[in-house]
């Protein structure tokens, strides 16, 4: 009768859990697990997803993974996700350590340098397209006016150069979410620790190298894996910028799948190439999940 | 208010640990029943299965005649009193101790006036209004109380309430918590480390070791006649001196050896030590109370052979008394509590401590003679640490 | 945020390159906001002026006029406001469930939490596209509420849990004792603790909504279902492109996020602290 009194027990408890998450979860179910199978579904279908839906099997995965220009696509999205990622560890965490000293008007710079998070992608997309303007551009105007250029260069109908508009302005919209959560991870180690380094003789360097780096090290492992992976599926700001071009040069990932599903309407190639970019990010969530686990233990 | 018995109580958790094991305990109805136990020896897991937090996996819970085993814990009719107090910061003190009585429906007049009365015995009246975070810890530990008390349950539960408390504090509210309970006559189980709150509050204290019931009786019996090794070095502080010793039998005379000394004691001093004799010529484990030594300049007629001679290694004076550490040429024992390590580190350096009258002139490097008060002396089995 | 963690004062050239820093957050600001003041002629001038001579209003009214701007705001707040507060309602009650209670699937459940954030979205837009056209919701308000309720609940759901987390359980145990019930020990006592978590979660799933451009772009088609970052963005497909109305527009669409920012901000930061601290 024991045994029957503790399941009992738990198993009320457990029913009373699973109706506080039912919604949740139903939701999860029906608007995340659903389509995620459908997407693999339709992606072994050569379909208008209306009336024709001829099955081909994997053909697709093995036509994206033999097509130079997916895989060319694939290796501007890590590279600009790459490049991204530093731009905001770099940015972020100098401007982190900077914000956590005793400095004057630290709420004024930090209000001021959260700013460029508050835009929307679309508007930061906008604003850098006006700026990299050949003719009425800021940049353009900034550059000439220090005897930099003497020509308008259309930065944007550059191949090499757009990469860099798209990376800069992708810096400057992500790195505030990093530089909080670099300044939380700093303002959580004890100022005893800096006292005791300092004392021994450290300084400011010694001090960031031997006591705030290693603070930090669980913080800033899983912001890259979120940041890269974030920045990895994006869409909008590039789209809005470059369209993918010039010539393919800032043609990430999903910029591709979008033009193959819904502009040659391709939909079982489109969702294959999607798989696969889930895989990917599966990969790195692996990473992430076992950073997870091995920081709680 | 109501009696209540815990019988053969046992606690295994899902990965194999047990907590509690067998444990049986019966409460008279208005008794205080401290339980006392190092960190981990399953208190607090016999307490959270009585409130019904955690499952039981064996054994029955009564309360009065009603079987808990089933019950939740929200229809238990127990009321506890948490460590960290669990006041609902959102809600000032009034809503705080009138939370239970809302719950039971009682109405807004008759509950303000009960909650009045809880605030008025426990001091908390010019506090009503405010929340628990503008309180200073002792009147918080005061709400916690007042929300226990204001319901007049069947059973008072509380869980190391003094813990966070400073020390001054502590020894106060061990003195204010004793006087409600009586006062309100509300059958009480306490749970705590310290075993000056266990000795000072209870009626009767029950020590638990590794989840087994080492000993219950009354806090005076508990600390004179402790039944094991492990309740007599834990009762009391300083702790008891426990040495291995060789016992002979000569001439109505017992002759402990302790090292390269000895002590006589005759038999009609030991009697309630009935089995005593059976050891002759072998190892016991002897008892010394710190209180159990006296300087011997200070009482020059104690019988010789009643005394040791020691080098005095440390000397705290306190005041009202003086401590001597001094070491013992004697193998020490291991009482089994996880929390003594600084104890025990003594102990094995043989440092034996006695508490002298604070006259005694005993300084740091000299050799004294020191009495030992033979007829309080414990005797125990070496290899099961159960009292002869 | 008054603990300090750096020994001494700072170094002299941290004022200079966190002012440059500012700087260069700041010009491109200024730059939109100096350009929804032009008017038509100030605006192509080569090279630009800085600041305009005369500056107007004009493009503030004349993007409502022009284009059904007050369709798109209004189609933005339905969707953002219902998605958001349906979200959130979801996401508090698992959160707590999560918490407080082991149940089966609970680990996975979590797991699955963590990992839908790495999907990639390109990966439902297809199945989104074909499941709303399906279902009829495509071109709608309430099939946008959907998609955002999607991707909003996974992340609001993880950060209740830490909320929930960092209550003690005493105070549900202090609550089952004085005599509550589950639904009881979660509206009076424990909810009410949770408000803090509840304000930086609800801004976090709003400034997601009320920003996504993808799915928008691809589920929805005619002008008075469109919203704001929809309605902005194919501005800018145009012949001669209105950037003094663009950028007036730009600023429209981010007021509401820095108002909420504004107000939120204690709450949000400290939000940041927890989360990062915690993972």
């Amino acid at each position: 009768m024991n045994k029957s009194r503790k399941s009992l027990v738990a198993a009320a408890r457990s029913r009373v859990g699973l109706t506080f998450v039912t919604p949740a979860l139903l939701v999860m179910l029906l608007l995340v697990v659903y389509p995620l199978l459908y997407g693999l579904y339709v992606s072994m279908f050569k379909t208008n997803l209306l009336n024709r839906w001829d099955f081909v099997g994997l053909t697709y995965y093995a036509q994206s993974l033999s097509d130079p220009g997916f895989l060319k696509s694939l290796f501007t999205t890590s590279l600009y996700a790459i490049l991204v990622v530093a731009g905001h560890m770099i940015v972020g965490t100098g401007l982190a350590v900077m914000l956590v000293s005793d400095i004057k008007y630290r709420v004024v710079f930090r209000a001021l340098l959260i700013l460029p998070w508050l835009f929307p992608d679309v508007v930061v997309a906008l604003i850098f397209r006006w700026i990299f303007d050949p003719i009425f551009g800021l940049f353009n105007f900034g550059l000439s006016a220090v005897g930099l250029i003497s020509e308008p260069v259309a930065w944007l109908d550059n191949p090499f150069w757009a990469f860099v508009a798209v990376v800069l302005a992708t810096i400057w919209k992500g790195y505030p979410l990093i530089m909080l959560m670099v300044l939380a991870g700093l303002q959580s180690i004890p100022r005893d620790r800096y006292e005791a380094a300092a004392l021994d003789g450290a300084g400011r360097l010694l001090q960031f190298r031997y006591v705030s780096l290693p603070g930090l090290v669980a913080v800033l492992g899983v912001a890259v894996v979120i940041d890269f992976v974030w920045w990895f599926k994006h869409f909008t700001i590039v789209w809005l910028l470059t369209k993918g071009g010039p010539i393919d040069a800032t043609n990430v990932v999903s910029i591709d799948i979008y033009r193959t599903a819904f502009q040659s309407f391709n939909f079982g190639l489109a969702s294959a190439m999607a798989v696969i970019v889930f895989f990917i990010c599966l990969l790195f969530a692996i990473v992430y999940q076992l950073m997870v686990a091995s920081d709680e233990t | 208010m109501a009696t209540a018995k815990l019988d053969n109580i046992t606690k295994v958790y899902d990965n194999g640990f047990t907590a509690v094991s067998n444990l049986s305990l019966q409460l008279a109805d208005g008794e205080f029943l401290v339980l006392v136990g190092p960190s981990g020896c399953g208190k607090s897991t016999a307490l959270r299965m009585i409130a019904g937090l955690e499952e039981m996996s064996e054994g029955d819970l009564y309360v009065g005649d009603r079987l808990l085993n089933d019950i939740e814990p929200k229809n238990r009719d127990i009321a506890m009193v948490f460590q960290n107090y669990a006041l609902y910061p959102q809600m000032t003190v009034a809503q705080n101790i009138g939370f239970p009585l809302k719950l039971r429906g009682v109405k807004g007049t008759e509950r303000k006036r009960q909650v009045h009365h809880a605030a008025e015995i426990l001091q908390l009246t010019e506090q009503l209004s405010k929340k628990p975070g503008q309180l200073s810890g002792g009147q918080r530990q005061r709400v916690a109380m007042g929300r226990a008390i204001v319901r007049q349950p069947a059973l008072f539960l509380m869980d190391e309430p003094l813990s966070n408390l400073d020390a001054k504090l502590r020894v106060q509210m061990r003195a204010d918590i004793a006087d409600i309970q009586k006062n309100l006559g509300v059958t009480t189980f306490y749970v705590t480390h310290d075993q000056v709150e266990a000795m000072t509050m209870g009626d009767r204290v029950a020590v638990i070791k590794d989840g087994l019931l080492q000993q219950v009786d009354e806090p005076e019996k508990l600390y004179a006649r402790p039944e094991n090794v492990f309740v007599a070095a834990f009762m009391g502080s300083p702790s008891m001196n426990l040495y291995e010793a060789n016992l002979s039998l000569h001439n109505e005379k017992f002759k402990v050896h302790l090292g390269d000394q000895s002590i006589s004691i005759p038999t009609r001093l030991t009697e309630r030590h009935t089995t005593l004799g059976n050891y002759d010529q072998q190892t016991i484990v002897v008892g010394i109370r710190p209180e159990d030594f006296e300087d011997a300049a200070l009482a020059p007629t104690h019988p010789d052979d009643q005394q040791l001679t020691v080098t005095v290694s440390g000397r705290e004076a306190l005041g009202a008394e003086t401590l001597i550490h001094f070491p013992l040429n004697a193998p020490s024992i291991d009482t089994g509590d996880p929390d003594a390590l600084d104890e025990l580190a003594s102990i094995a350096s043989g440092r034996c401590t006695a508490r002298f009258d604070a006259n005694s002139k005993a300084r740091i490097g000299e050799q004294i003679r020191t009495n030992v008060t033979v007829e309080n002396m414990h005797f125990f089995d070496r290899e099961t640490g159960l009292v002869i | 945020m008054k603990r300090k963690s750096q020994v001494g004062s700072p170094h002299p050239l941290f004022y200079l390159m966190l002012v440059l820093s500012c700087i260069i957050v700041l010009v491109p600001v200024l730059w939109m906001i100096s350009t929804s003041v032009k008017n038509e002629t100030e605006l192509f001038l080569s090279p630009p002026l800085l600041w305009p001579e005369k500056p107007t209003l004009a493009a503030f009214i004349s993007v409502f006029n022009d284009y059904p701007f007050a369709d798109y705001f209004k189609n933005s707040l339905v969707v953002v406001i219902f998605a958001t507060s349906i979200s959130i309602g979801f996401s508090t009650l698992a959160g707590y469930g999560l918490s407080r209670f082991k149940f089966r699937g609970r680990a996975s459940f979590l797991t699955f939490l963590l990992l839908s954030q790495m999907f990639p979205s390109v990966m439902l837009i297809i199945p989104y596209f074909k499941i709303m056209r399906t279902a009829g919701l495509l071109d709608s308000n309430p099939g946008l509420i959907v998609t955002y309720i999607s991707f909003t609940i996974p992340f609001c759901t993880w950060m209740m849990y830490g909320y929930f987390k960092s209550i003690p359980k005493d105070l549900d145990e202090a609550a089952a004792l004085d005599g509550a019930g589950h639904v009881r020990t979660f509206f009076s006592v424990v909810l009410p603790l949770t408000l803090p978590g509840i304000v930086a979660t609800s801004v976090y799933a709003f400034i997601t909504a009320w920003n996504e451009y993808l799915f928008a772009l691809i589920l929805t088609n005619s002008e008075d279902q469109k919203t704001i970052p929809i309605g902005i963005g194919q501005l800018i497909g145009q012949y001669k492109i209105e950037w003094n109305e663009l950028m007036a527009a730009s600023i429209y669409s981010t007021i509401p996020l820095m108002v909420l920012f504004l107000f939120l901000q204690r709450y949000l930061i400290s939000s940041l602290t927890a989360g990062a601290v915690k993972s």
